[in-house]
């Protein structure tokens, strides 16, 4: 590592020039960028679809979870299985068994990720959906029920619709919390945005190119953040009326 | 609402701070670390960089020179960085890390009359604590290379290694037809095997051809399984993978090249280099280093 402070006691255009040399040789040196950009590339990926199937995953887990009574029925008892086996191990040994046993016979990375991920989202999706879908006073269920609505009606127009409301903060940190969990994928060779970081620091023993990673990872958050804050005051706008 | 972008300008600027505060952290660190910085990445212009290279390297001749061993041996352990996924050099068997290299730090600790400690962590990641001074020393199989020297000093070399392809029994491959458009091949991320696949076969420092792995044994499932088509790796590690899958692998005979293992310490440590040295030469001249190695292999 270079000695800054020393540099910046030396005068400013001395550090200048020394910060350059950093970001040259993790960034433009042997055409780095190109590493980061693919790894970004593939973290989006793989953050995107994970997103997507956890939904869905979670969508219907959640209202399993709230519609079924029967405690002895199997879906029920399914649920809170896969709840219970996702939540209780680590993403990452999770990603290994998906990469070396279930999807042994895939040769597409990103693929097994968007699963290993998905799966392990949707777990985590679905106990704040049901939340959400628990916080909606039992009025308003028994209310669509007593104008003719069919349960499932009921759930779809009248339930849901303020469920959503009151998960989406919940729901934005599951997916800030997913797209910096991603990170582990290196774990199996996927060329994600940390494996990118790491490469290049293994070639230039300097650690600037972390700092250009974690720079990324901290504004894809913050943009996400100020997506869902927009979300949330767009429902918000109901409330006032 | 202009109170959350107030909050979201606060914490960019607490980012921007912790990362200058990252900076003046190594910086503390500069009297030390200062040698590697002559590394100047392939590319800082030679004029622009000898002036400001002067005054560290001076600070660092006089604070390395304040005893190194002596710390060592008033803090009463020496410590040790390496990766144990790598046998016979270094794996874990019940809690601890053993194999042929923490035999020989085990010798260097007693022959300096200190406890032992060993931090079992990623391979790059030794070889960047080592230069920062976080780890007295590296031995990790870590082959002596001309871009590491840059950053670190090496001890004598006591191990000659190469780097092996294993393939799949019966896949065909061979050596050089690595070379072709959509054989993938694994390596240990930071490697020298991973250096030789990246420039020496694909010729493309950002080739996607090869899947960089935490462990040569993730990269090995991985072949086993079709997912890539070869893993490269120094040569007693190949051995000891494909000895316990043997129905499954098999080695390639090119020795694709001719390294040596050496122990890595911090740059402009030379005291501390002596003293390993030393020890070296003992085991070397002992045929204990032989004796580890035939001990480990069974492994």
């Amino acid at each position: 590592m270079r000695p800054l402070l020393a540099i910046i006691i030396k005068g400013k255009e001395v550090m200048f020039e020394s910060l350059l040399d950093h970001l040259y040789s993790a960034l433009i040196t042997d055409s780095r960028y190109v590493l980061i950009l693919r790894g970004l590339r593939n973290t989006l990926i793989i953050t995107f679809f994970a997103l997507l199937l956890g939904l869905a995953i979670g969508l219907i887990l959640a209202i399993i979870k709230v519609t079924v009574h029967s405690r002895r029925n199997p879906l029920l008892w399914l649920a809170n299985l896969y709840t219970t086996i996702i939540r209780g191990t680590p993403v990452v040994v999770q990603l290994i068994i998906i990469n070396t046993s279930i999807m042994a016979q895939s040769n597409n990375k990103i693929l097994i990720a968007v699963i290993a991920f998905g799966i392990n989202s949707g777990a985590y999706v679905s106990e704040i959906i049901r939340g959400g879908i628990q916080s909606v006073d039992r009025g308003q269920t028994e209310a669509g029920r007593s104008l003719g609505l069919t349960g499932a009606m009921t759930m779809r127009l009248i339930v849901l619709p303020q469920a959503v409301k009151t998960v989406l903060p919940s729901l934005g940190n599951e997916f800030i919390t997913l797209l910096k969990e991603t990170s582990v994928a290196g774990y199996v060779a996927i060329s994600d945005l940390t494996k990118a970081g790491d490469t290049i620091v293994s070639r230039t023993f300097d650690p600037t190119a972390m700092y250009l990673v974690a720079l990324v990872y901290l504004v894809l958050v913050v943009g996400l953040t100020a997506l869902l804050s927009l979300m949330e005051r767009r429902l918000a706008r109901n409330d006032l009326r | 609402m202009k109170k959350k972008w107030l909050a979201a300008l606060l914490a960019l600027t607490m980012a921007a701070f912790a990362g200058c505060g990252g900076g003046a952290g190594n910086s503390s660190s500069a009297p030390e670390s200062s040698a590697p910085e002559s590394s100047a990445p392939e590319s800082s212009a030679p004029e622009s960089s000898a002036p400001e290279e002067d005054a560290p390297a001076e600070s660092a001749a006089d604070s390395s020179a304040g005893g190194a061993v002596e710390k060592i041996k008033a803090a009463g352990k020496i410590v040790m960085g390496t990766n144990a996924e790598f046998p016979p050099f270094e794996y874990v068997e019940g809690n601890d890390v053993v194999g042929v290299d923490a035999d020989i730090a085990a010798e260097i600790a007693k022959d300096l009359g200190v406890e032992l400690v060993i931090e079992n962590m990623e391979f790059t990641a030794a070889l960047l604590a080592v230069q920062n001074g976080q780890l007295d020393m590296a031995v990790a199989g870590i082959t002596v290379d001309e871009e590491r020297k840059k950053s670190m000093d090496f001890s004598n070399e006591y191990v000659t290694s190469s780097q092996y392809i294993i393939i799949a029994k019966d896949s065909g491959l061979t050596a050089d037809s690595l070379k072709d458009a959509g054989v993938i091949i694994g390596v240990q991320n930071g490697t020298s095997g991973d250096f030789y696949a990246t420039d020496d076969i694909k010729g493309d420092p950002n080739t996607e051809e090869v899947a960089r792995y935490k462990n040569a044994i993730l990269a090995a499932q991985d072949l086993m399984n079709g997912k890539i088509q070869a893993v490269i790796i120094d040569e007693l590690p190949a051995k000891s993978i494909v000895a316990a899958n043997e129905d499954k692998l098999e080695l390639l005979p090119d020795k694709l090249t001719e390294e040596q293992y050496a122990i890595a310490v911090q740059k402009g440590n030379q005291e501390l280099l002596d003293a390993i040295n030393a020890t070296l030469d003992r085991l070397e001249s002992e045929g204990k280093i032989e004796e580890f190695l035939i001990k480990h292999m069974g492994a």
